[in-house]
């Protein structure tokens, strides 16, 4: 009954972000990640497009370099732009947490 | 003189394009038949395809692929990718329109000259300019706009857009030949429309390159690392 993949949407780029804070790196690596920390349904095809975006606002950049399996491969790096996107998700984040543990551990109708 | 950044990265890709399995090229095709320059600018298509060739690559390698890693709907994945991309220039457009305008011209006034009036000034009506014209701009709209709307089907349906522009291109002569006014008709000296046609097309080409040039500022990067 629950989208979880649609519930999940919405921070994927804030984890995304988070997961290239910790140090440059590719598409595959980026996905396996999400998926170790439950976004199953996390695939190449779905973070591509949120790369794109990122990149476009600057908040990441990319350079191709060798790879050990053969073809050059695409690694992204946070910029500076990036770091402070971080702080921002991050406390956005506690917001939207706090609010929704309100409602969904307290009795909504003594609100 | 017109090599840029735009045909390094596309050089590049036709070479790692051929290398891949025949299944991901065909996604591959069909992804970048929806792309075109009035949604995505060429260089950045250019990128996008280079980064679909690494993705296949790379998911061949750990016994992958790209229909695994994109799914079934071909549509959404390009829809997501040409609203998060950078979009189209502008400028693109119109010295693409103008490049393509000038070649059409160039070889039909050729054409008319050297095989159906048999020298360099012939008489013809003077709507042939507003009838040429015509032809080029169903031909740059429909390559832009509606090839992409049938990216995802199968057989006659992904053919439609061919049928439309034919209807289309149909219909514009049906339309020029009624409304010819066949009293004027002027002298046609293609000597100076083949030459402004070739100018144009140079001058356009030129300009393409400085916005290529434009468009790739600090992203050198890529074509440094790829190549």
């Amino acid at each position: 009954m629950i989208d979880r993949s649609q519930l999940m949407r919405g921070t994927l780029e804030g984890c995304i972000v988070k997961i290239i804070s910790k140090e440059e790196t590719y598409g595959y690596e980026i996905v396996s990640r999400l998926q170790v920390y439950g976004f199953d349904d996390a695939k190449e095809g779905t973070i591509y497009p949120l790369l794109l975006r990122l990149e476009r606002k600057g908040i990441i950049i990319s350079s191709y370099k060798e790879s050990p399996l053969g073809p050059k491969r695409k690694y992204y790096l946070l910029t500076d732009l990036g770091q402070e996107f971080l702080k921002e998700f991050a406390a956005a984040w506690q917001d939207v947490k706090a609010s929704v543990d309100k409602i969904m551990e307290g009795d909504v109708d003594d609100v | 003189m017109f090599k840029t950044e735009v045909t390094l990265l596309r050089k590049d890709n036709i070479e790692q394009f051929k290398a891949l399995a025949l299944e991901d090229r065909q996604i591959i095709m069909d992804i970048m038949s929806g792309i075109s320059i009035f949604k995505v600018n060429t260089y950045d298509i250019q990128v996008i395809q280079r980064d679909l060739i690494g993705m296949a690559q790379e998911l061949r390698m750990r016994n992958s692929n790209l229909q695994e890693a994109i799914g079934g709907d071909i549509r959404s994945f390009v829809d997501e990718v040409v609203k998060n991309s950078a979009g189209p220039s502008g400028i693109e457009l119109l010295l693409s329109f103008l490049s393509r305008l000038s070649v059409y011209f160039f070889a039909s006034f050729l054409y008319s000259s050297l095989v159906t009036s048999g020298g360099l000034i012939w008489s013809g009506y003077s709507s042939i300019f507003l009838r040429e014209l015509g032809m080029v701009l169903i031909l740059f709209i429909a390559e832009g706009l509606l090839a992409p709307l049938f990216i995802n089907k199968i057989g006659f349906q992904k053919r439609f857009h061919l049928y439309t522009t034919f209807a289309l291109l149909a219909g514009w002569v049906v339309i020029m030949h009624f409304f010819i006014d066949r009293n004027n008709r002027i002298d046609i000296n293609v000597k100076p429309i083949l030459l402004a046609a070739a100018n144009i097309f140079a001058v356009a080409q030129y300009l393409r390159k400085l916005n290529i040039s434009r468009l790739a500022k600090g992203k050198k990067n890529y074509i440094q690392d790829l190549l």
